[in-house]
């Protein structure tokens, strides 16, 4: 066999090996959301230095296999910013996997709560490895905010970047919120912030 | 003259599944590599056929449809049609450009007609679709199926059964809503017998896609008479009556609602699909904030056509009011216990999109009761604002943000920590 040969199948192989790879690397599963409803969240009495964890964001694996997340960041964000994020099971997992203790005492999926994450037993875990299913199979993400303005915050929903495979992807959670200094979240002030 | 020449390709087309069998024993054909796909299905062909034929019409939009008389008569013109495979299988696709300037309407969707043909048997369904992507990702989409819009995928039973899209359950609508209709009416809108003879115009064009010529028929709609004020329930909203929350609705002058059509098989109505009505008369409507769990309605507007490839139906025409406040009242609270979210005094719970399947219900036609659905976009809301502490309530697993339906409540305590 010929140097030109022995170039001419090395090439062969690493050609049908990196579309072997491009393949496999696209075919990781995706993050999803069934059903999401576009939901705003307007909470009261949050001023600026508060921290508050934001939650309700249910995730799950269109097909088996896991995938790592990088960054959740808000969108169109006014006056806070992320100071974390973690996942925790979702809580109504019918046979899911337990939840780290929740000492805040807060039931449910958080809306928004004036807890840290650790307070909420969401933990630094990164990785999602459950496929969507009929019983709550999933995670309830939540990012920790810090409002950073003396006036009204808020975001229009959050994007999660995530690792699939050798594959960057990224998805949109439609939850905004409201962080609002008055007594109601209802008041003329939070109701003039749009997001 | 026109209707003439529809009338005169009966007799072609006596036996058109005959004509097909000789044609096409294999694949399916009539989809064009390169143009949107506007519906995939399957014919499960009646007793001693194995071919057939899917016709698609774009019905007039409703702005044509106002400025036509009853009495008055519109062409439907054939946009796309295919050969179903031996299996039944079929595609079709559409080229946007054949579709009719009058079809488009307000909100960008178009009322789609398409009809089944097989063994001197015929089946219709209506669904609207709205295009979407560009290039090579264009597609219709069925604006029906609102929470994960996707192209329609059709089943025509001709064995007994019904016409439907798969991925729009017009049950779901009825059930969903707090209407909670009796299960004789949720049955009837899948599993009644919708098939019929094949009419002499459907046939004529049936005949002429199964020799593969281009048809020369058309369609004749005529426009009746118009059904009005009709209620059309478009939401519940679900509080505790115990002062935990306020609540409003608004209605858009953007939305858009997805209604049921009637149609008369052989002097038995059934509901077999949906249009849309746009509405872009009339102005956004904002409910009264109410502590008490309340019905919301509509009211609408139906209208009798004719149409000489499928017979008499009675299709969504227009809105009459939105949000009518004579129709409004009392409805028993609902308990939901699935998944839960705690709110704090002064807080609010938007439900800002239409993909709730919390809006629209259905309408109660004189022939028949049909399903409604609202909304393709974020024209629709209920607010819910918390005077004390309380829960918000769904129905899903996955959680509040996730159900269909939800309600708000004082019993936080009962939210599982």
């Amino acid at each position: 066999m010929t140097t030109r040969t022995c170039v001419a199948v090395l090439g062969l192989v690493l050609g049908l090996l990196l579309a072997a790879w491009r393949v496999i690397g696209t075919n990781g599963p995706v993050l999803t959301s069934p059903g999401a409803n576009v939901v705003t969240q307007g909470t009261a009495r949050i001023h600026q230095g508060d921290t508050v964890t934001i939650g309700s964001m249910f995730g799950c694996l269109n097909k088996p296999g896991a995938i790592t997340i990088d960054t959740i960041e808000p969108v169109h964000a006014v006056g806070l910013r992320v100071t974390g994020w973690g996942l925790r099971p979702n809580p109504f997992w019918k046979g899911g996997p337990p939840s780290a203790p929740n000492p805040a005492g807060i039931g449910g999926q958080i809306t928004v709560a004036k807890a840290r994450l650790s307070r909420l037993g969401f933990t630094t875990g990164r990785t999602i490895d459950v496929k969507c299913g009929q019983h709550g199979e999933g995670y309830e993400l939540a990012v920790q905010v810090e409002k950073t303005t003396a006036g009204e915050a808020g975001a229009s929903g959050w994007v999660v970047t995530y690792k699939t495979g050798d594959e960057t992807r990224k998805f949109g959670f439609p939850l905004a919120v409201k962080l609002c200094n008055e007594k109601v979240s209802w008041s003329k002030k939070c109701n003039a912030l749009k997001v | 003259m026109r209707y003439r020449r529809i009338l005169l390709g009966t007799v072609t087309v006596a036996a058109v599944g005959g004509v097909g069998l000789a044609v096409h024993p294999g694949p399916a054909t009539g989809a064009s590599p390169g143009l949107p796909v506007l519906a995939t299905g399957t014919i499960t062909f009646p007793l001693g056929s194995d071919t057939g034929q899917v016709l698609a019409f774009a019905d007039p939009n409703q702005v044509t449809l106002k400025r036509t008389a009853s009495g008055d008569t519109l062409d439907l013109r054939l946009v796309s049609s295919a050969n179903a495979a031996t299996d039944g299988s079929f595609t079709l696709t559409l080229d946007p450009a054949q579709v009719p300037t009058n079809a488009d309407m307000p909100d960008g969707s178009i009322n789609m007609e398409v009809i089944a043909v097989s063994g001197g048997l015929q089946q219709v369904y209506f669904f609207p679709v709205k295009l979407v992507g560009t290039g090579t990702s264009a597609r219709f989409v069925s604006s029906a199926n609102a929470a994960d819009p996707a192209t329609a995928r059709l089943s025509f039973d001709m064995r007994g059964g019904s016409a439907t899209n798969v991925r729009y359950a017009a049950g779901k609508w009825l059930s969903e809503s707090g209407r909670l209709p009796s299960a004789s009416q949720t049955e009837r809108l899948t599993s009644a017998d919708t098939t019929m003879p094949v009419k002499p115009s459907t046939a004529s064009i049936a005949a002429d896609v199964a020799a593969d010529t281009t048809p020369a028929a058309i369609c004749l709609l005529h426009a009746g008479d118009y059904i009005t004020r009709k209620p059309e329930h478009f939401v519940n909203v679900y509080t505790d009556n115990n002062h935990t929350a306020i609540a409003h609705v608004t209605e858009s002058a953007t939305a858009s609602h997805t209604l049921g059509v009637a149609v008369d098989f052989g002097g038995t109505w059934h509901q077999s699909g949906t249009a849309n009505i746009s509405n872009t008369e009339s102005v956004s409507s904002t409910s009264r904030d109410r502590q008490k769990a309340w019905s919301y309605w509509n009211k609408v507007n139906y209208r009798k056509f004719f149409d000489s490839c499928m017979g008499r139906y009675q299709k969504p025409a227009s809105f009459y009011d939105i949000l009518s406040g004579d129709l409004d009242g009392r409805v028993d609270m609902l308990w939901l216990n699935v998944s839960c979210g705690v709110k704090r005094k002064g807080d609010s719970w938007d439900t800002g999109s239409a993909r709730a399947a919390t809006f629209g219900a259905g309408v109660d036609l004189p022939v028949v009761d049909v399903s409604a659905q609202t909304g393709f976009g974020t024209s629709e809301n209920v607010h819910f604002t918390f005077l004390r502490k309380g829960e918000v309530v769904g129905n899903a697993t996955d959680g509040p943000v996730h159900s269909s339906v939800v309600e708000v409540d004082k019993f936080y305590d009962t939210c599982p920590r």
